[in-house]
């Protein structure tokens, strides 16, 4: 799969408009010079391979912008994202845990009620309000604190939510739950171990699928908050045609959202008991 | 609110104390500090203004020559120059400087990669005389009555830092080691480069013992930061925020002009762009006053031709296109582009391209009030807003109609790259704009020395232009810089932010 994935981006990537001896070059450029310095005059597979080559040695080659080794470029932003995306996934998550269960608990209240109309309100309000009202509240600028993660984990918390709160109320009318109360279960008991567990699997999947979001989605608010990210790394290799970097970074991203998805799948089994057994 | 604010503090880092480096706004950080290679703005400026000298120093205003790393210079003719190197001066790392590096930098400027605009300023130099350890001859294939000016901006690099290779990815590509009045001290990727004053600088020496520059990307969150005193100098404001009325405690506004120019270039291998008459229908159907006023918030002075406003070399005899979509609409009539509505030109639709670089305050505004002057004479124009890639791509490859841009000007003036037929396959002359009397001034032009026959040239040049509308000229940017009140000397031009030049009061 990451072959395929890598394949992809590379073509993707050299048929989108732009060269990176042009951008190298700027409006007073030369690019022809640049192009034959910087490798781009032979022929695609035969770059594609050597790329495959390397990298299979995790050596993704120079930046073409300013002739880093790509590795150290990934090795100096990836941190500073990973730390974001991951605090942002876990702000999101408990708190879509808490106010997902509160709201299905207390459904066709007024509380509940101003609870949703509060959400969307977050859900709409642009992220980079919200970072600039924070920086101008005095949040820190150039470090992963409160700020920048509560800004990247809004609106999965928001997703989230809705999520929880939705599977929640399907299976509380479930009559397994009828029946663990006539056994005789506390309604603490009944809520955690049997309603909320199969109610956190749409939740978990969708907590899978907020990784890449996140790590993509950081962009922005790395931009605000003076963060030197992935998002910013991206962009700027995007900007530039850094091909070298481009891959590096669509590489890391991809064996990161395969690592995403089979972490969900343990978490699946460690949900539901019935998974470990039905293994081989 | 309150509470907001609480948590927003939560993890804040302690405000640095005033007697911290002077901090300056750097907006984009730059992908390389080697001025060979590089064309990036603050490349550029620190090479010039911190790290490294040049052989001889211009001043931007008046174009005046100073010493620099050479003492004394002679030209015996049009095609040599004679320096004489100081004696004495240090790099940063120690090392003596001599004619070994000023041999060892010119050798390079002809290697592939290195930056368009010095490779084409030296291409008639030959191989560099060395007459012992203080003096260099320098020959020219051609008479070069700019040479002193182009050697004023190529800073001279150090020999034994000097590899075989791309410069790209030599140290001193991030790391520079010059002979300048500040030396470097550390890059911090996407955060801050800084700087550290000379003290053995051959020179007067900087009266700031550190620079910090610090690289905010987001306009507002760099504002933000100099209310909270974290940073001293936004050299440039956006729009919207030189139109603020409340300015952070403790600042004022230093405005000033780049020697730069916007302006749309018009592609003359399109369908019906070729014809003169059709390019002056178009200039005056713009009301490139309405675009000033409004996208440029009125911050920038109409010019009509390429030539820095205060410069003598710019005719103001030449009043440019009014805005009158009669005369233009007859104009289109006269070049047998006619019709109701959209016109048509040998049956097909008149439509153009215009390219713009996405995202710009600027542009934005500027292309809907084009496009909407433009329908009201009958001609139809598509705007397509593309990154800086794409942009560069369809420039060079000409595909496009229109594309709205900027220029640097220099001192003295060149108009050699963006005019001359000979620059439109592969060069700067975007919309292939071919003229044989535009030719053959600058080609007069490229050997006349600074001086009232120059001026003369210019005139005639910029009137030509006027008339052949290969660009639609617009106006001169005014910067706006907001200044910390305990910052003094600031005295910002196309040579740099004057680094050496700052001080701060107690």
């Amino acid at each position: 799969m990451l072959l395929g994935i890598t394949l992809v981006t590379f073509v993707l990537i050299e048929a989108s408009p732009g060269d990176p001896a042009l951008v190298r070059s700027g409006l007073k450029g030369i690019a022809a010079d640049n192009r034959a310095l910087l490798g781009l005059d032979r022929p695609l597979p035969k770059r594609y391979l050597e790329w495959l080559t390397h990298s299979a040695r995790l050596d993704f080659g120079r930046s073409l912008t300013d002739g880093r080794w790509v590795r150290s470029r990934i090795a100096e932003a990836l941190p500073t994202t990973a730390l974001l995306a991951f605090a942002a996934l876990f702000v999101g998550f408990a708190s879509a845990l808490v106010l997902g269960v509160w709201s299905a608990l207390h459904r066709h209240t007024r509380r509940a009620t101003l609870l949703d109309g509060a959400l969307a309100l977050l859900y709409g309000t642009p992220a980079m309000a919200t970072a600039l009202l924070l920086l101008r509240l005095g949040a820190p600028y150039g470090s992963v604190g409160f700020a920048p993660v509560v800004c990247l984990a809004l609106p999965s918390l928001v997703t989230l939510t809705r999520h929880q709160h939705t599977a929640l109320v399907e299976v509380l009318g479930a009559d397994y739950l009828r029946t663990a109360r006539a056994k005789g279960a506390s309604e603490w008991t009944v809520l955690i171990r049997h309603a909320l567990r199969n109610a956190l699997f749409p939740t978990v999947t969708v907590v899978s699928n907020q990784l890449p979001v996140l790590l993509s989605g950081s962009i922005l608010i790395e931009q605000v908050f003076g963060l030197h990210g992935m998002g910013q790394l991206a962009f700027d290799a995007l900007a530039a045609r850094d091909y070298p970097l481009l891959m590096g970074i669509a590489s890391v991203s991809a064996v990161i959202t395969l690592l995403a998805v089979q972490a969900t799948e343990l978490c699946y089994a460690l949900i539901d008991p019935r998974l470990r057994k039905a293994a081989p | 609110m309150k509470w907001l604010a609480l948590l927003a503090l939560l993890g804040c880092k302690q405000e640095a104390p005033r007697s911290a480096p002077l901090r300056l706004h750097m907006e984009a950080e730059p992908p390389t500090l080697n001025p060979l290679v590089e064309h990036d703005a603050w490349t550029t400026w620190l090479a010039l203004d911190a790290f490294y000298d040049p052989l001889v120093r211009q001043d931007p205003a008046t174009a005046a020559l100073s010493p620099g790393l050479a003492l004394r210079w002679q030209q015996p003719d049009e095609r040599t120059v004679i320096l004489t190197l100081r004696r004495g001066v240090k790099w940063h790392d120690g090392k003596p400087f001599s004619a070994t590096d000023v041999l060892a930098t010119l050798a390079r400027l002809h290697e592939p990669g290195i930056a368009a605009e010095l490779q084409s300023e030296f291409a008639d130099l030959e191989p560099v005389e060395r007459v012992g350890d203080d003096t260099v001859i320098l020959h020219f294939r051609r008479p070069d009555p700019l040479a002193l000016s182009n050697l004023s901006q190529l800073p001279i690099l150090p020999a034994h830092q000097l590899a075989a290779g791309d410069l790209r990815m030599q140290p001193l590509a991030r790391t520079p080691v010059g002979t300048g009045p500040f030396r470097f001290l550390e890059w911090r990727t996407g955060e801050s480069i800084r700087l550290a004053r000379n003290e053995r600088y051959w020179g007067a020496p900087a009266q700031i013992a550190e620079i910090e520059l610090r690289i905010v990307r987001d306009a507002e969150a760099a504002w933000e930061l100099a209310r909270r005193g974290e940073i001293d100098l936004l050299w440039r404001l956006s729009p919207a925020q030189a139109d603020r009325a409340a300015l952070p405690p403790g600042f004022h506004v230093h405005r000033w002009h780049l020697p730069s120019y916007s302006f749309v270039v018009w592609n003359l291998q399109r369908p019906g762009l070729g014809d003169v008459r059709v390019r002056q229908a178009l200039a005056l159907a713009a009301d490139r006053a309405r675009y000033l006023k409004v996208a440029f918030h009125g911050r920038a002075r109409p010019i009509t031709g390429p030539y820095p406003l205060d410069s003598p070399s710019y005719d103001r005899t030449v009043a440019g296109w009014p805005h009158d979509p009669v005369r233009a609409r007859r104009l289109l009539d006269e070049a047998g582009i006619r019709g109701d509505g959209l016109r048509r030109w040998k049956e097909q639709p008149f439509r153009l391209t215009f390219l713009l670089l996405a995202g710009s305050q600027t542009l934005t505004p500027l292309a809907t009030m084009l496009q909407e002057d433009l329908r009201r004479v009958g001609v139809e124009l598509e705007i397509v807003p593309v990154d800086w890639a794409t942009l560069l791509d369809r420039l060079r490859k000409h595909d496009f109609d229109a594309a709205a841009l900027q220029w640097m000007m220099r001192t003295p003036p060149d108009n050699s790259h963006e005019f001359h037929s000979s620059e439109s396959a592969g060069g700067q002359n975007y919309g292939s704009f071919r003229n044989a009397e535009v030719d053959q001034l600058i080609d007069q032009l490229k050997h006349t020395a600074p001086g009232p026959a120059r001026v003369a040239l210019d005139h005639q040049l910029h009137q030509l232009l006027d008339r052949e509308q290969p660009y639609l000229f617009l106006g001169c940017p005014e910067i706006h810089s907001l200044v910390a009140e305990r910052l003094h000397g600031y005295a910002p031009s196309a040579a740099g932010l004057s680094l050496a030049r700052l001080s701060v009061s107690p």
